[in-house]
Order: structure tokens, then C-alpha cells, then sequence
């Protein structure tokens, strides 16, 4: 007398109730991000949205990928961006929609964002990816060091520029530094 | 997969739990209204003065932007590291540059004094 | 009697109406169980063709009722522990050595007025706290406490784990900003921009480890230290120990690291405005997290649950009685036992001291017949159940490090804001990455398969 494997009536696997509660959880806190007034709320619902990705991302096979997205997007880039609201922010909260001033622009942008997905969901030949694979880190990881050294090295790079950029522009702010200015 | 049944289970105990207890604590709980000082914020005695949520340090953001960078090396390195023994001298140069290369960012930071707290 | 009393006038009438239901409650449940005693084969058949689903419902449900009392424990522990470092008494009111006293503290925490500030943003104010503990209660998911004995065993644990506790920053953060105070946005910031700070040579401590195991499974960790001390991880990788202990004491925000809380500069910090039960999980998490890093550091650097000991497989003590096979016999001694052993426990004290009244040898007796039992039962199940054992030692190592978080509270000065930021990234970063290329470098001359 088992839970039978499927559910009952509809026949598809239970990991779907999952997806179904993780994808719905996303768009919701992506729904919030765009329409509530109070950003240091908005960037809140942000982490929610990148929590629910994560478990997406585990049911995609890729438990590495969601633990990146837990520790780097979550622990450290939206901490980065509450960090930068808390900075600027001095009164209570705007009282109109954050974004309503670029409403018209977002809204072209959001239309042509749709049309590029649906032709580029309608043009993809979905045949092999029917089951669902698990990759194994290990195996991620010595493809990464043997073959793709030289973009590991790139992002490296990248991350120098994104150091170098922000202590510049930070130090910037601060005339009254006794440091030597370039 | 059944780990992720675990993980959202966990989530969804720990989080239900706070909330049923604090909604127990607000249920049994007595309330006063007390005066309008009740619910100012606190300040060592005296009434609020000036905007509370003021500016603050620059120094904390540049903190928060240093643990971004370093924290996207430190999932490279982890993944490294689990497959060290079959990487061996290829893997430790690379790896070398390529925290040779983040620590650049950090000299320079060092160099332009934000690690000074202030 | 007065200050039951008093209690029972201010609670509200919700109070007491769900004071008056619980036991009532309480009763129906006890109901229950006893319905499905009687007549549960089909709900233990359901059960026993689904064991999974057992086994999660008991794994949450025992890490949930873990916690409270862990912290508890280890609040009653710090302020005794203090209490005779500081040459005091501490707490001696409440329960045998004054032991229940943070249980009190839990119950108080619980009756309090369920109060935000004006001007604080409620919503956010609720969550931040929830934010804290569930962080707590998701690490303790991977936390091996005895063979086969862990909520699951995610095959990137440790990067779970960090990832999991990364998230106590944004609840903090949360708790900052919502309360709508100086002090509690200051506090906020500062413990965020400490707890990233340290989260960074934290992460980068155990990559040694990582190339000596190869595998980022706790359960694996443990695994690869069976056999002698010598085996643990801490004798191979001395400095990451160290620099993983300094880091978890700054990313716990413990003494001497404890500048959210530093009291005589803002106040309580990120939890100035907070009272209450939302309080009291900060309160709670905090020791939860103790309790967390001395596990996860005496998973990684000291063995797990492996005693230090190897014992030679000839020693091993294997009880072949089955006390199934004695069928009616097994009724009657566990019915017998008891009572006789009570009584002859008893005897010697109501015979040797006769103004002893014959009630209180009683006492005694059951007293010594529970501590005999404990000790013969537990010496049974130590022996013979290896995650009996494996428990013991875990519980036994870990809280000798909570111990010695507790002592550093009681011993170090706090370190000023500079000093503290400055050591993280000049110090404890580059220490490190030393620690992580020499082992690199060893691995590779050594080459130890």
C-alpha cells in the first residue's frame, strides 16, 4: 500500500508538484519585484525569486549550479545590492512605482523579450530532453580544468575589473581622503 | 532528487515552526497600548532626533563588493579541489594564476587603503 | 501560587482560551495514539511500505525538537560556565542546579507583549527572525551525527552549508533596517559587513581538506577519519583548523568577535527594538549556531563520530541474547524487575538509618534503580549500536567546543571594529590560500592515494 508513484489522476511524477510550487513561488516573487512599492521589499522578494531558481536548478540536475546560485547570488550579490538600496535610500520609500518613470521603455523591452523567447522556444527540437539527467560534479569540474582553462582564467579577469571598478569608483566618492589620488 | 524533497521540507518545517510559535506568543501574550513613547525608537532615553535612516559608511559597501569577487573564486576553488588528484601540476598553476590574478584586486584595495576600516 | 495567578490575569482571552484547549488537546492526541495502538495495522502497513516518508517526518521533527533544547542547554551552560569562571554562583533557583533556568527564560520570552516600533516595517520585522532560524535549522540538514544517523547526505554538503548559512546576512540585514533604529541599522550593517568579511577565509579554510578528501559529503568526511586519532583531519590540516576556528567564532558573532552586540557602543545592535518571542529566535539561533560550528568543525578536523580509538575487531563485544526469543518470560521481568530492584536498592538505606521515613528510601530506590538502568541500558546500546556510539562521541566533542566558545566568551576582550575587519582580509585571506597551495603542493610531491 504504497503512495503510488505518479499522481493519482493527472499521471505525471510527483518532483512535478515541485516544480509546479517552485515555478509559481518564482513568478510571484518576480510579479512582487516589479509591482510593490517599498524596494528594500522588492530586493527581498529578488532573493525569494533566486531561492525558487535554485530548486529549479537542482531539478534540472545541476546541484552545483544551485548551491552557486544560493551562496553567490543570494549571500552575496543581493546582499550587495540591499547593501547599495540601504546606501541610498535615506526617506521612507518612494510613493509611486519604483520603475513607473521607464514604464513605456520596459514595457517595448518586455515585448520584444517575449517575441525573441517564443520563436526561440518554437525553433528548439526538444527531442532528447525528455528524462532528466543528474550531473556529476566531479565530472563538471575535470572538463572545466581540462578543457576550459583559458575561460576560467577570462573570468578571473572579469572579476579583477569588477574589483578594480568599484574600489576606484568608491574611492572616488571620497575627496577628503588623506591617500594619495591618481 | 529526493535531497531537494528534503531541503524544501526542512525549509518549509523551520519556517512554520517560527511562525507558529510567534503566532502562539501573540496569541497568549498581554498587550498595552501604553503612551506615544512607547513606540518610538530607541535611543538611549532621549526622543528620536533627526532622519533614522541615515547615511552610513561607505566602507561597508566596498566590503560587500570585495565578498562578491571572492566569493565566486571561492566556488571555482571548491570545484577544484574535489578534482585535484587527477589535475595535479596543470591544476595547481592554473589555479595559481587565477588567484593570483583575483589577489591583484585585493593588493590594489589594500594599496588604495579600503581595508582600513574608517 | 500569586504568580501563577497574576500570569493567568494578563494573558489575554485568546490565551486563555488555548491554555484551556491544550490539555484538552493533549488528551485527544493521547486518544489517538491509542486508537492507532488497537487498530492500526493498515496505518503501520501504509507506514512500513512508505519508510521514507518515516524517515523524513522523524528527521525533521527531531531536528525542530532538537533545537530549542540545545540552545537551551548551552544558555544554561554559558551562564554557569561564567558564572564560576567569574568566581559567582550563577543560576541555583530554578531546578536542580539552577539547570531549568533557561527553560524559564524560553516560557518568559514566550508570555511576553508581541510589540513592533511605529514606523517599523512589520512584515519585514516578522521575517527576519524567521529568515535567522530557518537558515539554522536548514544547516542542521547535513550535520552527520552517527553512522547513518544525518538528515540527508547531500553529495555538495559542505557547499550547502555554507550556501544555507550564508543566509543569516540577509536576515540580519532584514532585522536592521526594518526596526527603524540608528543603533539596529548600524548593528545590521556592521555584523553583514562582518559575517561577509569572515565567510571568505571560512569558505577558503577547508579547501585543504576538500583535496585531501575529494569529496564535499559530510557523511564522506567522517567516514574517510575511521581508525586512530591520528587519522583526523586536524593533525594533516593544522592551520585551516585554526583559521576555520577563528572564522566560525566571527561568522557565529561570538566573543571576541561580538561587535553586533558590542552593548556599550550600539546598544544590542541589529536586535535593539526586538522583544518578545521574535527575539527569542534570535536568541535561539544564535546558540543553535554554536552548536552548528563546533559540529561542522568536529566533522571536518576531529574525526566526526569516530572515537579516537581503533578498537581491534577481535574486541568487539557481540550480544547474541535476543529478547524476542523469551517469548511470556520477557512480560513478567520487565513487569518484575522494577519493583524488586526498587525495594532492594531501598533496603540498605531504610534498614541502615532508621530515622530514614520509609517514603524517602523509596526515592532513593528509584533514583538509583533509574541511574542503574541508564547506565546499564546505555552501556548495552554504547557497546552494541555503533550510532549509539558514534552519537555519544559526536555529542561529546561537539559540546567540548562549545565548551571552549563559552570559555573564550568568559575570557577575551572584545577586538575594536578596525582591528577586526583589517584581520580578515590582510591576515586570515592570505593565511588561507597559503594553507590552500602548500597542501596543494604536498598533495602533489606526496602524491598520498
Amino acid at each position: 500500500m504504497a503512495i503510488p508513484s505518479t499522481i493519482p489522476i493527472l499521471g505525471l511524477p510527483w518532483d512535478d508538484v515541485l516544480f509546479v510550487i517552485l515555478a509559481g513561488t518564482m513568478l510571484l516573487a518576480g510579479l512582487l519585484v516589479v509591482t510593490m512599492r517599498d524596494i528594500i521589499r522588492c530586493g527581498l522578494a529578488m532573493m525569494v525569486c533566486f531561492g525558487a531558481l535554485a530548486g529549479i536548478y537542482v531539478m534540472a540536475g545541476a546541484p552545483l549550479v544551485a548551491g552557486a546560485q544560493v551562496l553567490v547570488y543570494i549571500g552575496a550579490i543581493s546582499v550587495l545590492v540591499l547593501f547599495a538600496i540601504m546606501l541610498t535610500q535615506t526617506k521612507v520609500g518612494p510613493t509611486r512605482l519604483v520603475f513607473q518613470t521607464q514604464a513605456v521603455p520596459a514595457a517595448i523591452a518586455a515585448v520584444i523579450l517575449v517575441v525573441v523567447l517564443v520563436l526561440t522556444i518554437g525553433a528548439t527540437q526538444w527531442g532528447g530532453t525528455g528524462e532528466r539527467g543528474e550531473t556529476i560534479t566531479a565530472d563538471l569540474a575535470r572538463v572545466l580544468f581540462a578543457d576550459w582553462v583559458l575561460p576560467f582564467e577570462i573570468v578571473g579577469v572579469l572579476l579583477l575589473a569588477a574589483v578594480i571598478g568599484g574600489v576606484f569608483l568608491a574611492k572616488r566618492d571620497r575627496p577628503a581622503s588623506t591617500d594619495d589620488v591618481e | 532528487m529526493s535531497n531537494l524533497w528534503y531541503i524544501a521540507g526542512f525549509l518549509f518545517a523551520g519556517v512554520s515552526f517560527v511562525f507558529l510559535t510567534i503566532g502562539a506568543a501573540w496569541l497568549i501574550s498581554h498587550r498595552n497600548p501604553g503612551d506615544v513613547h512607547k513606540g518610538l525608537p530607541y535611543e538611549s532615553g532621549i526622543d528620536t532626533y533627526g532622519d533614522t535612516h541615515g547615511r552610513f559608511g561607505l566602507s561597508f559597501y566596498i566590503y560587500a563588493l570585495l565578498f562578491v569577487a571572492f566569493d565566486i573564486e571561492v566556488v571555482f576553488i571548491f570545484l577544484w579541489a574535489i578534482v585535484f588528484r587527477d589535475l595535479l601540476i596543470s591544476g595547481f598553476i592554473s589555479m595559481l594564476i587565477f588567484v593570483g590574478i583575483l589577489l591583484l584586486g585585493l593588493a590594489y584595495a589594500w594599496r588604495k587603503g579600503v581595508l582600513e576600516w574608517r | 501560587m500569586t504568580a501563577v495567578a497574576r500570569s493567568w490575569g494578563r494573558l489575554t482571552l485568546a490565551g486563555k482560551i488555548l491554555f484551556t484547549v491544550i490539555p484538552i488537546l493533549l488528551l485527544l492526541t493521547a486518544g489517538l495514539v491509542l486508537v492507532v495502538v488497537l487498530f492500526g495495522k493498515p496505518i503501520v502497513d501504509f507506514l512500513a511500505a512508505n519508510i521514507w516518508l518515516v524517515r523524513f517526518i522523524v528527521a525533521a521533527s527531531a531536528v525542530l525538537l532538537m533545537s530549542v533544547p540545545t540552545a537551551f542547554l548551552i544558555i544554561y551552560m554559558e551562564m554557569k560556565v561564567i558564572a564560576l569562571m567569574n568566581l559567582r554562583i550563577g543560576p541555583d533557583r530554578v531546578g536542580p542546579f539552577g539547570s531549568l533556568l533557561s527553560v524559564v527564560h524560553g516560557l518568559k520570552v514566550l508570555m511576553k507583549e508581541d510589540f513592533s516600533p511605529t514606523g517599523s516595517d512589520r512584515l519585514v520585522f516578522t521575517l527576519a527572525p524567521v529568515v535567522v532560524y530557518m537558515s539554522a535549522v536548514m544547516s542542521l540538514l547535513v550535520l552527520p551525527f552517527a553512522p547513518g544517523l544525518f538528515g540527508a547526505d547531500i553529495n555538495i554538503g559542505l557547499l550547502y552549508l555554507f550556501a544555507v548559512g550564508g543566509l543569516t546576512v540577509v536576515g540580519l540585514l532584514m532585522a536592521g533596517w526594518s526596526s527603524f533604529n540608528k543603533y539596529s541599522l548600524l548593528g545590521g550593517l556592521r555584523s553583514a559587513a562582518q559575517v561577509v568579511s569572515y565567510e571568505i577565509p571560512l569558505t577558503l579554510s577547508v579547501v585543504g581538506l576538500l583535496i585531501l578528501t575529494g569529496t564535499m559529503s559530510l557523511n564522506q568526511i567522517s567516514l574517510n577519519q575511521a581508525g586512530w586519532f591520528t587519522n583526523w583531519y586536524v593533525f594533516q590540516q593544522p592551520l585551516g583548523a585554526l583559521i576555520f576556528f577563528i572564522a566560525a567564532t566571527a561568522e557565529g558573532n561570538r566573543t571576541p568577535f561580538d561587535l553586533t552586540e558590542a552593548d556599550s557602543e550600539i546598544v544590542a545592535g541589529f536586535a535593539t527594538e526586538y522583544s518578545g518571542m521574535r527575539f527569542g529566535f534570535f536568541f535561539f539561533a544564535e546558540y543553535v549556531n554554536v552548536f552548528i560550528v563546533s559540529g561542522l568543525f568536529v566533522a571536518l578536523f576531529l574525526g566526526g563520530w569516530n572515537a579516537p580509538i581503533a578498537w581491534p575487531e577481535a574486541w568487539a563485544i557481540h550480544l547474541t541474547f535476543d529478547p524476542g526469543s523469551t517469548g511470556m518470560g520477557l512480560l513478567f521481568a520487565l513487569l518484575l524487575v522494577p519493583p524488586i530492584l526498587i525495594l532492594a536498592l531501598a533496603a540498605p538505606f531504610y534498614v541502615g538509618r532508621s530515622s530514614l521515613p520509609w517514603w524517602q528510601a523509596l526515592i532513593i530506590g528509584f533514583v538509583l534503580f533509574n541511574v542503574l538502568a541508564i547506565v546499564v541500558v546505555g552501556g548495552w546500546a554504547f557497546i552494541s549500536l555503533d550510532w549509539v556510539a558514534g552519537l555519544l562521541w559526536f555529542l561529546g566533542k561537539t559540546y567540548l567546543f562549545v565548551f571552549t566558545f563559552v570559555w573564550m566568551r568568559g575570557t577575551l576582550p572584545r577586538v575594536r571594529i578596525d582591528q577586526l575587519m583589517g584581520f580578515a582580509w590582510k591576515w586570515l585571506l592570505p593565511a588561507s590560500l597559503l594553507n590552500l597551495f602548500v597542501t596543494a603542493l604536498a598533495v602533489i610531491v606526496i602524491n598520498p592515494r
